[in-house]
């Protein structure tokens, strides 16, 4: 999802979808956000809307008639009032019996509605966001959940809401709102507040919201090829790259001939096992090389490479060169050999052996990503905010050593305007009302 | 009745309204001023002190614009102060004390003396619309107008409290007015009446000033009006000091004590005030822990026997409140000659105005002033000057005058009123301006140079401008070739270093080499100087978020850059060489100097 890049949805509508998977299962559940005022267009459905709308946040079972006598399911209704709601407006949920054709029929009605509308893709998670209810990385860590593709990242996903990322969060905007509340009272109240006081002031918010932030530096990322983790095959040509990726998929799917660079683009497929999805891909052979195509197609392994989760490198037998151009693999593999041998650091293969027994590799790359997300207390930050992070780093160095040489004010101000606007990127914004709010409700300001 | 005809009619002689008048009769038009008989022109009911942070730029933007405040206050100012002067040159600010007999009587003689403006003392009782125009009604005329400009302060329904008195009227000894609504029909106020305090003012003899620290005035500050501007800083009035006082714990028991006499605790004042500016019953009532305030005690004027206490405005009954005051340090024997109120008033809701503070719905009509829920004399002044011209730009049929957020204080106060509903009293702080090292005192000049030409009046003043826009080009221009004796810095590097005062660097760099230029145009191009980075940056930032604005995109007239005073050769060059079409190319020219970019999207040429 790519926040910059919102499609314009049209707030005025009110927008439904179904939120529960569909196909059979025990019950569907359909939400719908809006404006209160406009749900009463579905009274003409379940007459009984009044009444949920009355008992906020009580399941009533009502009746939702197809037409004026007849009923087309028994449902659970539950209502949620701005602003407590998942969008932030108000919503309404409809707990249908899960039979897809009730369903179906549902929401072609509720299409029939004036200015209702199916929601689109994200719709709903977007209307959260602009009212304050998600930041983005909350939205990140949503769309990890959405787009978990094993279970691991999936229990990975669910352990990053325990983990509370948001707290941290809510922490660095606390103390970025009070820092910018100290320099404006500096600013602004000179007369009224005690000049000492509020240089203190600004130096002990600028240490908390410093260290916040440096705590957030150590912390790791989660790149985007790991969502569903990619296995590169990787080597100098005619190594065996092309025949391990078959052999690992259990069909001819990459074109094997003894003749070097035979492989010129990456050929890449997703397989199952034991309940993860990897992405395996094979990578055109290194070797020097005039052809402009060879070299473009050398330089996308070389990146493929450095992307990926599992990185294995595929080598002749007996080579000597086990770091190939200086990088670091998770496996090497001899082509061309009698024996199979598992070992963490370095397995051979059979060109004959089957499946079964390169399963390893797998069972390699799926030890590593629970390693990976193991961590405890550790947390994970999509590369996004790992960036902005990073970007953040030089501006806060400076800062922080302007506010020790006690810098004129009007430099504090505007540097420290270039931090806030990288913060407001990973944390939700403050107005400078807000700002007001807190100098006026903690400090007697005014005469 | 008797009917009498204006081009544009000013209704209240507050803040506003002189200001209105005195632009807007600039334009060889027929302008009238109603205002009521019993009320100073342009009184201060409150502080008597004219600028402070924000505000001084407000007064400093009015005068480079042509206007008045700045040149009155300059005649009454009994002190002048730099606020914020040890936080480095951008973020000061002027503030005076003014003597407020002699303020309100300079006003009406320099009014008096504009052409074609009358002043006409009465009081409004109903205003009619009759197709596009305006009928007023007094007790004894009527008139008619194209352009009715409504600055009538907080008496729309002002409801007056001292203690569990009660009286209408918009403040102490004026005759009250009715409610807008009353008077008009179709405008829209806001729900939340707003409510405004002023404290008990003190006789003078009756204060201990031995006790009280002193705070001269400073003899440093730049007077506010262009055409006082002197070397020696000379003063129109004696110069007479403040002093400051503190409030402790007797003084707020005493307060906390009688809280259910308190109109605004006991709810007999429904209305909102501003935080910003807490009563002294807030004062107590919120910081229960807090006891000592500053109490600064400022003379209202040289031959006025009484002082403002600034800092304990009040509604207490009169009792408490001489109760209290004798608490104070220095006020031991302090004699109230006249007590603290509070006033609440209607408000305009200010979302149906448009830029140019006419009702969008019922064009002709402008709001200026605090009927429009700011507080302040200066906010009010800044918004009669854009009500004033507009009105008569619009009458001419020529492009309104809209001044934009990011290079004036006036601007962005009008942006926050036209956009936003208010929800207590608004005042200007330096917080709500994003370009604030931009925004300062010393280039107001400069910042105001094309909306004061966009208005194509041919004034003194605006020789004035043209003479002091070349100064600053040519110190400009010399700072950035010329290297100071025996230094191997270039003199815009030094000016540039963190730890120096740039306006000293430069007048020994100029005194050196034998160079005068106006003091004025040393401060601001030592200062622009000394935070040019920081200016182009905001500067390139403001023209990224107008990118969206298709500023990107938009066309640039090469001819006019080419032309242009602020572009450097070097980048003329690089422009002439790449013939950019857009402004997106133009960023994309390669040894382009920032600056210039900036300069660029700025005045969009
Ligand atoms: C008691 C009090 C306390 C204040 N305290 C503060 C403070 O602490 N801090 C601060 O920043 N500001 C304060 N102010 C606000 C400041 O005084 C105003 O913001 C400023 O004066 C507003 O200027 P204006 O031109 O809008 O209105 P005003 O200066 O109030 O002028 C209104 C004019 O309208 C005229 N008028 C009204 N009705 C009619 C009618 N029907 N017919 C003819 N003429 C009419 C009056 O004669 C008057 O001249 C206070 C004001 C008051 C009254
Ligand atoms: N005997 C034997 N031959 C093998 C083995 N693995 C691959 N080969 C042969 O080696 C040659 C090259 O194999 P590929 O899999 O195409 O090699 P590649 O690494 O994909 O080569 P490029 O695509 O050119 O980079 C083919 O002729 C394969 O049959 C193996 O384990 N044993
Ligand atoms: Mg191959």
């Amino acid at each position: 999802m790519d926040f910059n890049e919102l499609p314009n949805f049209d707030l005025r509508h009110t927008i439904f979808a179904l939120i529960t998977p569909p196909g059979t299962s025990a019950v569907a559940v359909v939400r719908i956000s809006g404006k209160r005022a406009n749900f009463y267009s579905l009274c003409a459905y379940i007459p009984k809307l009044p009444d949920c709308l009355n008992h906020p946040r009580k399941s009533l079972l009502v009746d939702f008639f197809k037409n004026n006598s007849i009923i087309l399911d028994n449902v659970l209704a539950v209502y949620f009032p701005s602003p407590a709601s998942f969008t932030g407006e108000d919503v309404l949920e409809i707990s249908f019996h899960g039979n897809m054709l009730i369903v179906e029929q549902a929401l072609a009605m509720l299409s029939c509605i004036e200015n209702f509308r199916h929601a689109l893709p994200g719709e709903f998670s977007f209307r959260a966001f602009r009212n304050g209810k998600m930041d983005l990385l909350e939205l990140e860590r949503l769309s990890i959940r959405l787009n978990a593709k094993s279970e691991t990242m999936l229990d990975f996903a669910s352990r990053l809401n325990k983990v509370d990322l948001n707290e941290i969060l809510m922490t660095l905007r606390i103390n970025s709102m009070r820092h910018r509340a100290a320099i404006e009272m500096l600013i602004d109240f000179s007369e009224d507040v005690d000049e000492e006081h509020t240089f203190l002031e600004i130096c002990s918010t600028w240490n908390n919201l410093y260290h916040a932030l440096s705590k957030l530096f150590r912390h790791n990322t989660i790149g985007k090829s790991w969502f569903i983790p990619q296995i590169v095959l990787f080597g100098q040509t005619n190594a065996g790259k092309s025949t391990l990726f078959n052999l690992l998929l259990q069909e001819k799917r990459s074109i094997v001939s003894s003749i070097p660079g035979t492989t010129r683009d990456y050929v890449s497929q997703t397989v199952n096992f034991e309940g993860e999805t990897f992405e395996l891909i094979d990578t055109a052979g290194i070797r020097d090389s005039q052809d402009i195509i060879e070299q473009e197609g050398m330089d996308r392994s070389r990146k493929l490479l450095e992307d990926s989760f599992f990185k294995i490198l595929v080598m002749p037998p007996d080579s000597k060169n086990q770091d190939f151009e200086g990088r670091k693999f998770d496996l090497l593999l001899e082509s061309f050999s009698k024996e199979t041998v598992i070992n963490e650091k370095i397995g051979r293969f059979n060109k004959d052996s089957g499946f079964e027994e390169l399963s390893f590799v797998f069972k390699l790359a799926k030890r590593k990503l629970k390693d990976a997300f193991s961590g405890g207390e550790e947390v994970y930050l999509a590369q996004k905010f790992k960036n902005i992070l990073e970007s953040l780093k030089p501006y806060c160095h400076t800062y922080d050593s302007y506010i020790k040489n006690k810098y004129d004010i009007a430099i504090l101000d505007q540097e420290f305007r270039s931090i806030e606007t990288l913060l407001q990127k990973i944390s939700a914004d403050y107005e400078v009302n807000e700002v007001m709010n807190y100098i006026f409700s903690n400090f007697c300001i005014g005469k | 009745m008797k009917l009498e005809t204006y081009d544009i009619l000013i209704l209240g002689a507050g803040h506003a309204g002189s200001e209105a008048a005195h632009i807007a009769a600039s334009f060889n038009l027929r302008v009238g001023l109603l205002t009521l008989p019993d009320v100073p022109i342009a009184s201060a009911p409150c502080n008597p002190s004219i600028g402070g942070v924000g505000k001084g730029q407000v007064v400093r933007e009015i005068d480079a614009l042509g206007g008045i405040m700045g040149k009155i206050a300059d005649l009454s100012g009994i002190q002048y102060r730099t606020l914020n002067e040890s936080k480095g040159a951008a973020l000061q600010s002027t503030r005076v004390q003014i003597d407020k007999d002699i303020y309100a009587k300079k006003m009406e003689e320099e009014l008096q003396k504009v052409k074609n403006l009358s002043i006409i003392r009465a009081k409004v009782k109903k205003i009619h619309r009759i197709e596009s125009e305006y009928l007023i009604e007094t007790e004894a005329w009527s008139y008619r107008t194209k352009r009715l400009i409504v600055t009538t302060g907080t008496f729309l329904n002002g409801v007056l409290h001292c203690g569990s008195e009660v009286a209408e009227g918009g403040r102490i000894g004026a005759d009250p007015t009715d409610g807008l609504s009353q008077i008009f029909e179709g405008i829209q106020i806001l729900e939340t009446r707003f409510k405004t305090g002023t404290p008990p003012r003190i006789n003078k003899d009756s204060i201990n000033f031995q006790k009280l620290e002193i705070q001269p005035s400073d003899d440093l500050v730049n007077n506010f009006h262009w055409n006082h501007y002197s070397s020696k800083n000379d003063r129109n009035l004696l110069q007479v000091p403040c002093y400051l006082t503190y409030t402790n714990k007797d003084t707020l028991s005493i307060v906390r004590e009688n809280k259910e006499k308190s109109p605004m605790y006991n709810g007999q004042i429904r209305a909102t005030g501003a935080r910003y500016c807490p009563s002294l019953e807030d004062k107590a009532y919120r910081y229960v822990d807090k006891n000592i305030h500053h109490v600064f005690l400022e003379p209202e004027g040289l031959e006025l026997n009484t002082y403002y206490p600034s800092g304990i405005s009040t509604s207490l009954p009169k009792e408490i409140q001489q109760k209290f005051v004798r608490t104070i340090s220095g006020l031991e024997d302090a004699i109230i000659e006249q007590y603290g109120y509070a006033v609440e008033y209607d408000v305009v809701d200010t979302t149906q105005l448009d830029f140019t503070l006419q009702m969008r719905n019922l064009p002709g009509l402008y709001f200026a002033g605090q009927v429009n829920g700011t507080s302040g004399y200066e906010e009010a002044a800044g918004q009669g000057f854009i009500a004033g011209a507009n009105a008569a730009l619009s009458l001419l049929e020529k492009d309104p005058l809209i001044l934009s957020r990011h290079d004036s204080y006036i601007g962005v106060m009008i942006e926050d009123l036209v956009t936003e509903k208010r929800d207590e009293p608004y005042r200007l702080f330096s917080a709500r301006c994003e370009n604030r090292l931009m925004m300062r005192e010393d280039n107001s000049f400069t910042r105001m140079y094309s909306y004061r030409k966009k208005m194509e009046l041919n004034d003194q003043i605006d020789h004035y401008h043209e003479s002091r826009r070349i100064e600053v080009e040519i110190l400009q221009n010399l700072i950035d070739v010329k290297t100071s004796a025996g230094d191997t810095l270039r003199i815009g590097e030094v000016l540039k270093q963190p730890t120096l005062d740039p306006v000293v660097e430069l007048q020994k760099f100029l005194e050196a080499a034998d160079l005068n230029f106006r003091m004025d145009v040393v401060r601001e191009v030592a200062i622009s100087q000394k935070y040019a980075g920081y200016i182009a940056k905001a500067n390139v930032d403001h023209a990224r978020s107008n990118s969206k604005t298709n500023l990107k995109i938009s066309a640039i007239n090469l001819e006019k850059i080419l032309k242009s005073n602020n572009i450097s050769f070097e980048c003329k060059q690089r422009i002439s060489q790449y013939r950019p079409q857009t402004f997106e190319q133009l960023q994309k020219i390669p040894g382009l100097r920032p600056v210039t970019v900036a300069v660029i999207a700025a005045e969009r040429i």
